[in-house]
């Protein structure tokens, strides 16, 4: 049964071209810790190097430390769940990989109503002020987002666009979570406009990088007809 | 005869010393999963010469993306996903070409049929009847029946989970028995 005899031609010559021992990839929360630890020092530094927003007092330690950590680690678990689905055969459901995005937005809501309620404050005008919160909340995302999409690359995703939006979301959500204690703003429409969108905007880059990897990939298969 | 889960630590044996550089293990894999493989790629290409085919590239595929098995999960479900997604990838290779050539719906090449309704009639008319069922059902069906999958890894090589796979697979065998004149019911 074993042996080679029986190997076509062409695929003995790929198996030895490349017949090097691998090391197999460590569990999805092994490598997620990279994300994390990137996360750990943005958390400790980013609030303190850019600023701590004004009423942080008035949230309570709860509110603030604690809803920023809260929403970091739902943002690694959608992390984790990216890298997952980076492994054949270990993915997750659709039903499942959607509720988990979902929860990820919700955590930013919740987060933002929850703070909001606190304040007492009323719930803003729209379109809401404080834009540039899209724009820096998404930059300073990008680390984890490459980080995310490096660890993704290196697996080999079957459904690499759902990998994609999966560690791209999950990177707005952590981010979102550092963000929260920098924010100045304190109306909810705001939170749930330029922050929320940003995290939806990185899940559709994640989609978007996930679609680039699929297309690399088909242009190199050789179709056999 | 070898059993499911002896079989399944045979290849799992197999793997892990392959990823340890053993090129004979891989020797040892390509022999015991090229039979089933083959029957799969058939059910979703429905050509056999395609089949053919897919089956080099996909254990080519497998070559490349060995580093991302992790024991000690099974073998199966992963080299399935990988066997999927080359399959996935010739059918959006050819629709891009403009080569999408349609199938006629009844039209099925040698593959191994369930256990379950080998008996109801000649292997043609239920390979045929295996043709018409809808992909989303056939493939649970094959996994489950054919290669001896539980539900749990049909599921983790569609996406899908443990239970859904158990849905379409029982419809999927009562449309078959249906079609081959039994009664749905006594499934």
């Amino acid at each position: 049964m074993s042996g080679r005899g029986s190997i076509p031609e062409a695929l003995r010559r790929a198996l030895d071209a490349d017949h090097r021992a691998v090391r197999p990839l460590r569990p999805a929360w092994v490598r997620a810790l990279w994300v994390t630890l990137w996360a750990a020092v943005a958390l400790a530094v980013l609030p303190l190097a850019i600023g701590m927003r004004a009423d942080i007092a008035s949230l309570g330690f709860a509110l603030s430390w604690g809803a920023a950590v809260l929403e970091c680690l739902a943002g690694l678990g959608l992390v984790v769940l990216a890298l997952r689905e980076a492994v054949p055969g270990s993915g997750v459901t659709r039903p499942a990989g959607s509720a988990a995005l979902a929860g990820g937005v919700v955590a930013v809501f919740l987060v933002a109503g929850l703070s909001w309620l606190q304040r007492g404050r009323p719930a803003g005008s729209f379109p809401p002020a404080g834009a540039h919160c899209f724009p820096m909340e998404s930059t300073l995302a990008l680390p984890a987002l490459a980080l995310t999409m490096l660890l993704v690359s290196r697996a080999y995703a079957v459904r690499a666009r759902w990998a994609g939006a999966l560690g791209g979301a999950g990177a707005g959500v952590v981010t979102d979570g550092i963000w929260h204690l920098i924010c100045p703003h304190a109306d909810l429409s705001h939170v749930l406009v330029w922050h929320g969108g940003a995290v939806l905007a990185l899940a559709a880059i994640g989609w978007l990088a996930g679609s680039t990897v699929e297309g690399i990939r088909r242009r190199r298969f050789r179709d056999p007809r | 005869m070898a059993t499911a889960s002896s079989r399944d630590e045979g290849l799992l044996e197999a793997m892990v010393a392959y990823q340890r550089g053993d090129t004979e293990a891989f020797g040892t894999l390509y022999a015991v999963l090229r039979g089933a493989l083959t029957g799969y790629l058939r059910v979703l290409a429905r050509d056999a010469a395609v089949a053919d085919d897919l089956l080099q590239e996909t254990f080519l595929q497998i070559h490349r993306a060995r580093h991302t098995f992790q024991p000690p999960r099974p073998v199966r479900p992963w080299v399935y996903a990988i066997a999927r997604n080359v399959f996935l990838m010739q059918r959006r290779a050819a629709y891009r070409r403009g080569r999408h050539e349609t199938i006629a719906d009844e039209t099925m090449p040698d593959v191994p049929v369930p256990p379950e309704v080998e008996s109801l009639g000649d292997r043609e008319s239920v390979r045929n009847a295996l043709a018409k069922l809808p992909e989303g059902r056939r493939e649970p069906l094959v996994l489950h029946h054919v290669v001896g999958m539980s539900f749990k890894e049909v599921g983790a090589v569609l996406g899908i989970s443990e239970g859904a796979a158990k849905v379409r697979a029982h419809r999927a065998l009562a449309e078959l028995r249906e079609a081959m004149g039994v009664a749905g019911d006594r499934v």
